[in-house]
């Protein structure tokens, strides 16, 4: 009973005036966001980072969540009313969604998007906060060999299961990994990796790294893959409602979305993406009409919906109560912790507690806000659709500029932000996925310390990672993800010489 | 699809690169100080595993380059050359007038050059709209954030005709 005072407690903060303005300022350039194409929360935190320099942390928090989870609501409109995707996590929702405004049903998508991601939201947040106490304390048992072997686990879960080739998932967090290596080693005070030069011994900064990869590179992969850019909107037409058949056919759709969603963000498996793509199968095996899918089944943007605002609130398990984010946009999120000094992880309950219960109960009220924003006022949001590409892509270099020099006023910065732009074009040609070298960065100093710390115990013998179940489970499994496309290699060969043996 | 060399090169350079970023990775690695009182993992221990896996992915990475597995994604090419060196220019206008000129005009030079990159008509309309975009995007967050970007020539204007800044 004590965590539902904290809750109490938590609401009270969370419900005066200026921290609702700073809500309704986060759903709302989280939706925004999430309906325009091209920009992503991850990037938008990342732009927004340096305001924790001016803004007290319980209110850049709730700001942050509410774009965190708005992002999630606005992405299905994108989806569904124009067949691109705003995010990853939406991309799933396009298949059905679209098909259903093309029949005239875009209001009815719309709404079991949105009335799902409420139901997923506020469920999965209620899970956090059942379950975000427990875990926290079970982590206070942890050493750091355990923290190393998790962050190990992580790392490879990050960088194996996005992306379509391990060998290039690893390579990429290597890149993040050794970036981070630059500046001033934390333990022993010499700099490393700035080869005499003073401007590096800072460290290389998250914003620019984030925002080159995510702002500019991807900016110059439109260009040149596409070279312009647009597609037609499909009209709202009838009411913004659901028939009392939708609401028929949503509801488990919602709930069963909600199971593969939380379960799978609280894990590192990559965030919000895969828990759609399930939820989709899921709901497209159990339909007692599997004809419909891919004609407009409903079933089929209900669940992923609700799938992916689940993960999102299961992202912030681990991130919370280990410190471990597991997706870009929560790698950001610590690090905007660590630029108020406060370190996530399972003491943040005890020694920034009123922090944590005032943003989780900022959760629940987000929620609220963004059924709100998204289901009555969706008119105004396909409004932002019709804002012509050109423009939309200028626009987001003009807020890179901001975002950057705006803030450090030093032209290398502009230089270095369009240095790693150009690295996130040539990533992007070649298929190798940009999030593992954000939360390699962000994540690598923790890493090492951990590591350092755990050797230290054992007076250098790597042996300690292997000291304990819990360690030695999270190397195991690690070392497994590494291996499964060698050993799926191996499998599907000697399966194809088993069932035809005649052929080479 | 058939292997070309021009499909190999690409792939290639990408492999090259990490092995060049190991190699710089490894003097880096020689220039880090080791204390004689530092614990059994000194400073170096983890940018050496770090320089390790690196060397090795650049390694494999040229293997799966010279066999071909690695090629950039299939798919049509839109974008004209002439589309991304409006692009690059933009971003150069930004680059090197963001000083003189200030952010807003810098600004609005960069969008006009990357609207019309991705095939935006009528060029003094999106002009126009860059300096309004500059300017809102200036005043905003100077009024709101208090985070003042350089205006440049602009500033220096403004003081000598209304005498502010």
């Amino acid at each position: 009973m004590e965590q539902l005072a904290n809750l109490m407690g938590g609401f009270s903060a969370a419900l005066q005036v200026q921290n609702l303005m700073w809500s309704l300022v986060g759903t709302v350039l989280g939706t925004a966001v999430g309906v325009l194409p091209g920009i992503g929360p991850g990037l938008t935190l990342a732009l927004l980072l340096p305001l924790t320099y001016s803004i007290d942390p319980a209110s850049a928090f709730i700001m942050f969540a509410g774009i965190f989870y708005g992002a999630m609501y606005g992405g299905s409109t994108t989806s569904i009313l124009l067949n691109t995707p705003g995010e990853g996590s939406s991309m799933v929702t396009a298949l059905e969604g679209y098909q259903m405004a093309r029949r005239g049903r875009a209001a009815g998508a719309l709404a079991t998007a949105a009335i799902g991601s409420f139901v997923a939201g506020t469920i999965g947040t209620i899970a956090l906060t059942a379950f975000s106490p427990i875990i926290a304390e079970a982590a206070l048992l942890f050493g750091p060999a355990e923290y190393f072997s998790l962050i190990f686990l992580a790392f490879v879960a990050v960088s194996s299961v996005m992306g379509q080739s391990v060998l290039r998932g690893v390579s990429a967090l290597l890149l993040g990994l050794w970036l981070g290596l630059i500046g001033i080693d934390n333990q022993t005070g010499q700099p490393r990796m700035t080869f005499g030069n003073l401007a590096l011994s800072d460290g290389i900064d998250v914003v620019l790294v984030a925002v080159g990869l995510f702002a500019v590179g991807e900016v110059v992969y439109q260009l040149y893959r596409h070279g312009s850019a647009g597609g037609t909107v499909e009209k709202v037409t009838g009411s913004v409602w659901m028939t009392r058949d939708e609401w028929r056919r949503s509801w488990k759709p919602w709930l069963r979305g909600t199971a593969i969603g939380f379960p799978l963000g609280t894990i590192p498996a990559g965030g919000a993406e895969i828990p759609t793509f399930l939820s989709y199968f899921c709901e497209k095996r159990l339909s007692k009409h599997p004809e419909e899918f891919g004609k407009g089944a409903i079933e089929g943007v209900a669940g992923p919906e609700a799938a992916n605002n689940a993960a999102v609130a299961g992202v912030l398990v681990p991130l919370l109560t280990l410190g471990i984010p597991t997706s870009v946009t929560s790698a950001i999120m610590l690090s905007a912790f660590q630029s108020y000094g406060i370190t996530p992880g399972p003491l943040l309950f005890e020694t920034q507690s009123a922090l944590v219960w005032t943003i989780i109960a900022s959760l629940y009220i987000a929620n609220v806000m963004l059924l709100l924003l998204n289901l009555p006022l969706v008119g105004l949001w396909v409004q932002l659709l019709k804002i012509p590409a050109p423009y939309l892509y200028g626009g987001i270099l003009v807020m890179a500029t901001v975002g950057t020099y705006g803030i450090s006023r030093s032209i290398e910065d502009l230089f270095i932000l369009y240095a790693i732009g150009a690295l996130g074009f040539a990533m992007r040609m070649f298929d190798f996925p940009i999030a593992p070298v954000i939360i390699g960065l962000i994540l690598g100093p923790i890493a090492e310390q951990e590591f350092r710390r755990a050797m230290t115990l054992k007076q250098g013998d790597p042996s300690i990672f292997f000291g304990s179940t819990i360690s030695t489970l999270f190397i195991l499994v690690g070392l497994l993800l590494l291996c499964l496309p060698l050993l799926r290699k191996v499998l599907t060969y000697t399966v194809r010489r088993v069932v035809q043996p005649d052929r080479g | 699809m058939t292997v070309t060399p021009s499909s190999r090169m690409g792939p290639v350079l990408i492999a090259t690169a990490f092995i060049l970023l190991a190699a710089v990775s490894w003097y880096g690695v020689q220039q880090i100080p080791v204390s004689k009182f530092g614990g059994p993992v000194g400073p170096r221990s983890f940018p050496i595993i770090v320089t390790t896996g690196l060397a090795i992915c650049g390694v494999l990475l040229t293997l799966s380059a010279l066999r071909g597995t690695m090629r950039p994604e299939d798919g049509a090419r839109g974008g004209a050359p002439w589309q991304l060196w409006l692009f690059v220019a933009g971003l150069a206008i930004n680059l090197l007038l963001i000083r003189p000129i200030g952010y807003p005009l810098a600004s609005a030079g960069m969008f006009t050059c990357i609207a019309l990159a991705f095939g935006a008509s009528r060029p003094l309309h999106v002009a126009g709209i860059g300096l309004v975009f500059g300017f809102a995007a200036y005043a905003a967050f100077r009024q709101f954030l208090g985070i003042h970007i350089g205006q440049g020539v602009l500033g220096t204007l403004g003081a000598a005709v209304f005498g502010v800044s």
